[in-house]
């Protein structure tokens, strides 16, 4: 076994160790803050993964846009509403959580069974396009994907209009019930949530 | 590099249980947050689909990693939308747990 | 043009003379050049804190360091073995896991940046198919680890210094990123030593920042952003926070944020000369040189002295900005947060994609000069 191969190998499964054992730290964990940078790791080593398929834009790319952006964007969130809070009891959880988790393991049994059973058709690793795949990114962009690529453009543009109308304060500042306008503070400390019923 | 070493079957593998373990996540969490990180644990394990079958299977046209930039694409936005919905559901509820968000039930 | 030294190729003609298989050659290659560009890392900031130390001195008419070695050259050294041996403290409240993990988070992502910086030709680390793209994307973790180790200490100050740290980042990152792409697009590549070769034409004149000025102060404002440097040092405001997200630090921790602040400023200055001041070329062509002195280009002795004029040219330019950098920072005033931000979104943004826009029609209209 060549030095090349053995590298492979060791990458391979250090970074999906990482990425299995992230992601049950990420759900399982009690501490909400320790989830989220938890799930930095998850997705610095999937970017890892992406580098051993020879991707190195795409890699590149999930580093940027998944820990650089999102993730800053969920830890943020978490400092903005990070209250420590006693969840309300509620009855059969322990079921629930029974039922999920045998659903689960069903799906991961059944996938990794196709996963293993079919016979992919691979391709000759000469065809491969190796460095050049950036260049090869930007032309499908540009022509069998341009449609696709245009209307990522208005999504991303949504998207931006969407979270500042609704992560403003000054924005929906009236009252729906009387119309009045009201002072948003006294929604989010003093004045009983309108939503919520009283019981 | 060529891959001779790693099948592609161990990438599909991860990126079933990577899936799998966001599921349970976004069936069980209690916190609006970790529902929405679940969510971009089960968008990554479909990403690593994509980009090992057009490594494997496709790796000159390599039409896998335009997807992947796409659903990355789509990822950056939800995650912003839906940490927005979040933030104004907190300032209405003052909670995140998900068992309170209920006003939709039947 | 894969002309210049390739010391990669002589090293490993050499071990293989020596009877090792090319293998084991790469092997033994392969740390060297890290190990240089660590060392080179570490000497740069060294230099720097001197320089800063002195020219705040000359700029508040104060002598600066002096008894340590001449003119004070061993002062940095002498600060660096004190938060060495400095006692390493984690306060009793806070998070020891994240506290600890957080400024390594911040060092690593700049040091690994120096993978992409070329002295000359065949004088980087790894000419990496996706070049200034992969500093962008490691610069994008830094505020993961300012934000950590602000949520780690347990203390306001630095959880606000590190929110202000991270969205500091996230909002400079993006007008930085539309500059470095009009470059790109003028280069038809993202490997920094096409971004250099294509402004090796005629020396001086045809270097980047001539066709990119509006570009070049962008990225050099959004630069210092990204390195916290006055005028937008916010997450360290002394007066508001404390120092932000390095209150509660001591010792070797708080040595490793230092660094690495100092390392990306470096970096930055270096990437400034690399993408907008001709990276490792003299003014003048050194082609022209030769050729004026009837000397053939690739005579050995040559490229040893193009190799090392080509070294010298790079780090000149980047301590011109370094001192460019250091000079404001002793003569501006701080930003406030909410200007810091404005600055970010509201002008440098739209600024940036207009640049990028005027960019792509240029290259349209004159293909000649604005790479075709």
């Amino acid at each position: 076994m060549s030095i090349a191969v053995t590298t492979q190998l060791i990458c391979f499964s250090v970074l999906s160790l990482v990425v299995i054992i992230g992601a049950l730290g990420v759900v399982l964990l009690e501490s909400i803050v320790y989830s989220a940078f938890l799930l930095c790791g998850v997705f610095l080593s999937i970017a890892g993964l992406y580098l051993l398929l020879n991707a190195s834009f795409v890699a590149a790319a999930q580093v940027l846009v998944y820990v650089g952006a999102v993730n800053v964007l969920i830890i943020f969130a978490i400092m903005l509403v990070n209250k420590k809070e006693d969840l309300k009891p509620i009855d059969n959880l322990k079921s629930r959580k029974i039922i999920s988790t045998a659903i689960c393991l069903t799906l991961v049994s059944l996938l990794i069974r196709v996963d293993l059973s079919k016979v992919w058709v691979i391709a000759s690793p000469s065809s491969s396009i190796g460095e050049e795949s950036t260049f090869r990114i930007g032309e499908h962009l540009f022509s069998d994907y341009l449609l696709p690529f245009e209307v990522a453009s208005v999504l991303l543009l949504m998207a931006m209009i969407g979270a500042i109308v609704l992560a403003r304060k000054d924005v929906m500042n009236k009252d729906i019930a009387t119309g009045l306008p009201v002072d948003q503070e006294l929604i989010e400390k003093t004045k009983e949530p309108f939503l919520i019923k009283k019981n | 590099m060529n891959l001779e070493s790693i099948p592609l079957q161990a990438f599909l593998i991860v990126s079933s249980i990577l899936f799998c373990i966001g599921i349970w996540g976004l069936l069980n969490s209690r916190n609006a947050v970790r529902v929405l990180m679940c969510i971009e644990l089960m968008l990554n394990a479909v990403n690593i689909n994509l980009m090992a079958f057009s490594s494997f299977v496709d790796n000159n046209l390599i039409k896998g990693q335009v997807f992947t930039i796409f659903v990355i694409t789509v990822a950056a936005a939800e995650a912003a939308v839906g940490l927005a919905i979040l933030l104004s559901l907190y300032r209405n509820r003052v909670t995140v747990d998900m068992e309170s968000f209920n006003l939709l039930k039947w | 043009m894969e002309n210049g030294l390739d010391l990669e190729y002589i090293f490993n003609e050499f071990l293989k003379g020596l009877g090792l298989s090319s293998e084991i050659a790469h092997i033994i290659w392969l740390p060297l050049p890290m190990l240089l560009v660590l060392v080179s890392a570490v000497v740069g900031v060294l230099v720097t804190v001197w320089l800063e130390r002195k020219i705040s001195a000359a700029a508040q008419q104060r002598i600066g360091p002096e008894y340590a070695g001449a003119l004070g050259v061993l002062q940095p050294i002498a600060d660096g073995l004190k938060l060495l041996v400095k006692e390493d403290i984690i306060p009793a409240k806070a998070d020891s896991i994240l506290f600890t993990a957080g400024p390594i988070l911040v060092l690593i992502p700049v040091i690994l940046s120096w993978l992409i910086i070329p002295f000359g030709q065949n004088l980087l680390i790894s000419n990496v198919g996706i070049g200034i793209f992969l500093w962008i994307a490691l610069s994008s973790i830094q505020p993961i680890g300012l934000l950590m180790s602000g949520y780690a200490s347990n203390n306001k100050y630095s959880l606000l210094g590190g929110l202000r740290a991270a969205a500091q980042s996230i909002s400079y990152e993006i007008p930085l990123a539309l500059s470095v792409l009009a470059i790109v697009l003028m280069t038809n590549s993202l490997s920094t030593i096409d971004i250099v070769n294509q402004q090796s034409g005629a020396g001086i004149l045809s270097w980047n920042i001539w066709r990119q000025p509006i570009g070049f102060i962008i990225f050099w404002i959004c630069a210092l952003a990204e390195c916290e440097r006055l005028p937008f040092d916010l997450p360290e405001a002394e007066e508001e926070l404390v120092a932000g997200y390095q209150t509660e630090y001591a010792g070797m921790k708080f040595a490793l944020f230092y660094l690495g602040s100092y390392i990306n400023l470096i970096l930055s200055a270096l990437l400034v000369s690399i993408l907008y001041l001709g990276g490792w070329g003299f003014p003048i062509p050194i082609e022209i040189i030769a050729e004026f002195l009837n000397i053939p280009i690739n005579a050995p002795l040559i490229q040893v002295f193009t190799a090392s004029i080509g070294i010298i040219m790079t780090v000149l330019k980047a301590y011109i900005l370094v001192f460019i950098a250091i000079l404001l920072r002793w003569t501006t005033p701080r930003v406030r947060i909410d200007q810091l931000l404005d600055l970010g979104w509201k002008f440098l943004l739209p600024i940036s994609l207009a640049n990028l826009l005027l960019t792509a029609g240029l290259k349209l209209a004159f293909p000649k000069f604005f790479g075709g």
